[in-house]
């Protein structure tokens, strides 16, 4: 079934299009959840208002972008309300200082990088892991973000800073990622050239 | 898994490099999500998902009788007794992924040749109940491992062996070569890890290759398999060898489109990897509230029509109308508590709490500065039995010296249980009403009592009722705002015994109030 197929028979709320539809774009927006979520219960809840939110609003769709991007912004401000639901996340998004990450070896199978690097996300503190989710992978910005999210531009920023330095250090220390070596150099001869 | 790292490290920019690695990642839901979102999209059609169910639970009555087979049940128990009573030193039979990765396919050989071998087992998918394709391997597999389990806590043997994500995760359908895992109990840790042997993926130029020697090592430690104490002190001294026999699959050949492996490693990751819930847990609310509140009374003359022989001053006495006999007026009243709420499903709440109440109306009376005789009439509704108590007091309800304004007032301690019943709202506000019962204790207070003619006002505390019962009933509208929710209402609250006890004027104090609470979820 053609992406137009799925899209005329979720218009008229056919239940076979929109099975259709959901089979080809849930994997991923579960994965968009469970990167918010704390586990696969509360991803697969987030999924689930997400997904009644998409074919109710799906008439509002115009083909003007794609129809993932359209469903992935639905999804992750269903993410966004169900967490703010939660009176700990306010509590925990305007944190900007959070203890260190410490992840042993063991803890993540190394078996694909991907699964190891979400599952590292997922570690973060919940203001940090959100704030990081949503600037890094989602693309959006620390204003809007601060307006999502009800906190100051300012802290978005410090909490993205907070989150990238930890979950670098972390993924340094798990050698996927390498120290940026050239960097520090380069910097050091920026600083003895001033 | 050097070149790995290397090819995959970022060129660009950190934000790339997690964008690309989280964009990759994929997860499928349970068929739960899609049938609660069908259900909601189609409300009308309920009906095949409950015939589902009927047909699942008749389904799963058939497995249960099937499986209270005596014969097979008694055969698998007598094999796994005889093989973990033997000794301490056990080993293991697995053939993990003869047709998917996570199987357990043979357990304990043991040194008195008492071996059990469990046939290949399909898909275990089956442990989440996605893939019951054979039924006889799974009901075989579930009474294996129950047996070996009981069995092995109650010899202090450790037996059995737990198979699960970790075997699975990215174990190829065709390893062959067998795998020695050694399993040993470290003392030094509380928590007793039994893992299953796990192959490293190395990536060539060409393919992807399984590098055997590595399965030795243990990635995932982290799966606990419970030990009794018992079977802790046997580990501890005990070394298990465990002997991998075969394994069978294909290797991935294109690692860009997810393959059973990785989905399976996904969905039985997060499946053993699940926080233990709590169910309590965003469904209760606790609760502060204060409720100024007006209070009045009800007066209700029992021994009204009544009387005692033929003492006509008696029956005249009862006669008279109690609420029109006094000029008593509403005063201030105040309850405040806490409370717990908890969510029993999206419209209803059942609360506890303890609340303190305090109770006052005003009666205006004259002291007449010197005690004047009366009486009060007391009435056993048990045997019908009418009779006066003589008193004496200064207060009057007619004229008298001075003017004096009484007040009867409790403190009390109230233990309210309640539903709440949302009516309507959105995110933000909603509306509620609710209902409460409230077992009460009357801690202290005064009580001035008319007496028999109405003439008087009789001072005496011992006549209070300390146990009473009140009901509550209030609508209320619950804002929510920056993690607390604010609740304003009218409140009703109603006692419904008598203050007094033999007391023949029943007395039953009703409160309107404004109840104003916050609350946050624990």
């Amino acid at each position: 079934m053609t992406e137009e197929q799925m899209l005329a028979g979720c218009f008229r709320n056919d239940a076979a299009s929109q099975d259709a539809l959901y089979g080809r774009f849930s994997p991923r927006m579960l994965g968009v959840c469970y990167r918010f979520a704390k586990n696969r219960e509360d991803a697969e809840d987030m999924l689930q208002e997400g997904f009644i939110k998409v074919f109710c609003q799906i008439h509002q769709f115009r083909n003007e972008g794609a129809l993932e991007g359209w469903i992935r912004r639905i999804i992750v401000h269903t993410c966004i309300n169900i967490l703010k639901k939660n009176k700990k996340f306010s509590d925990c998004v305007d944190i900007t200082q959070a203890s260190g990450l410490s992840v042993r070896e063991e803890n993540i199978p190394g078996i694909m990088q991907a699964k190891e690097v979400v599952e590292l996300i997922r570690m973060l503190p919940l203001g940090y892991k959100t704030v990081l989710n949503l600037y890094a992978i989602e693309g959006y910005s620390h204003k809007e973000i601060g307006f999502m999210l009800d906190i100051e531009e300012s802290t978005s920023r410090s909490q993205y800073t907070r989150a990238k330095m930890m979950l670098e250090d972390v993924l340094i220390k798990k050698k996927i990622l390498q120290k940026p070596k050239e960097k520090v150099i380069a910097g050091r001869i920026s600083m003895v050239g001033n | 898994m050097l070149e790995k790292m290397e090819s995959n490290n970022p060129t660009t920019s950190f934000e790339q490099f997690i964008k690309e690695q989280s964009d990759e990642f994929r997860m499928y839901p349970s068929k739960r999500v899609w049938n609660s979102v069908y259900n909601n999209l189609h409300p009308g059609r309920r009906w095949p998902s409950i015939s589902m169910c009927i047909v699942l639970l008749t389904t799963l009555l058939l497995v249960g009788y099937l499986n209270s087979n005596t014969r097979s049940h008694n055969n698998i128990e007598n094999t796994a007794h005889n093989a973990t009573a033997s000794n301490q030193t056990s080993n293991f039979l697995l053939n993990p992924f003869a047709d998917s990765p996570s199987n357990i396919t043979a357990i304990n050989s043991q040194s008195v040749n008492q071996s059990i071998t469990f046939s290949t087992f399909n898909n275990t998918k089956a442990v989440e109940g996605n893939n019951n394709k054979s039924v006889n391997s799974n009901r075989f597999k579930k009474i294996a491992s129950t047996q070996f389990y009981k069995k092995a806590n109650s010899t202090n043997n450790i037996n059995s062996i737990y198979s699960n994500k970790g075997s699975n995760s990215t174990m190829p359908p065709d390893i062959s070569t067998p795998i020695s895992v050694s399993i040993t109990a470290d003392k030094s840790n509380s928590k007793k890890y039994i893992s299953a042997p796990q192959p490293s993926l190395i990536e060539t130029e060409n393919e992807p290759q399984w590098n055997s020697s590595k399965v030795v090592k243990n990635d995932l430690d982290a799966i606990p398999m419970p030990v009794s104490p018992s079977a802790k002190k046997s580990l501890t001294e005990t070394s298990l060898s465990v002997s991998v026999i075969t394994a069978s699959s294909n290797i991935p050949q294109n690692k860009n489109i997810i393959s059973e492996t990785d989905k399976s490693w996904i969905e039985n990751y997060a499946l053993y990897n699940r926080p233990v819930a709590k169910k309590w847990k965003g469904r209760v609310d606790w609760q502060a509230y204060i409720t100024p509140s007006i209070v009045y009374r009800n007066l209700h003359n029992n021994a009204a029509g009544k009387y005692t022989g033929n003492n006509l001053q008696v029956r005249y006495n009862n006669n008279i109308d109690v609420n029109r006999a006094v000029k008593q007026s509403p005063s201030l009243g105040l309850e405040t508590g806490i409370a717990l709420k908890y969510q029993l499903s999206k419209v209803l709440k059942i609360s506890g709490g303890v609340q303190l109440n305090y109770t006052s109306y005003s009666i205006h009376a004259f002291d007449n500065g010197h005690p004047n005789t009366t009486s009060l009439t007391m009435y056993n509704n048990k045997n019908d039995l009418l009779y006066e108590v003589s008193k004496s007091t200064p207060y009057s309800n007619y004229s008298g010296l001075e003017a004096a304004n009484l007040h009867n007032r409790t403190f009390q301690f109230s233990i309210p249980m309640g539903l709440d019943l949302k009516l309507a709202g959105n995110d933000n506000v909603e509306w509620y009403a609710g209902t409460t019962i409230q077992p009460t204790y009357v801690i202290a207070g005064k009580s001035y009592l008319i007496s028999s003619d109405a003439r008087n006002y009789v001072k005496d505390n011992s006549m209070l009722n300390h146990f009473n019962m009140n009901a509550g009933f209030e609508t209320y509208l619950s804002i929510k705002k920056s993690g607390y929710t604010l609740q304003v209402g009218p409140q009703f609250r109603s006692q419904l015994f008598s203050t007094n006890k033999l007391y023949s004027i029943q007395e039953r104090v009703q409160t309107f109030g404004l109840k104003i609470g916050i609350s946050k979820k624990l």
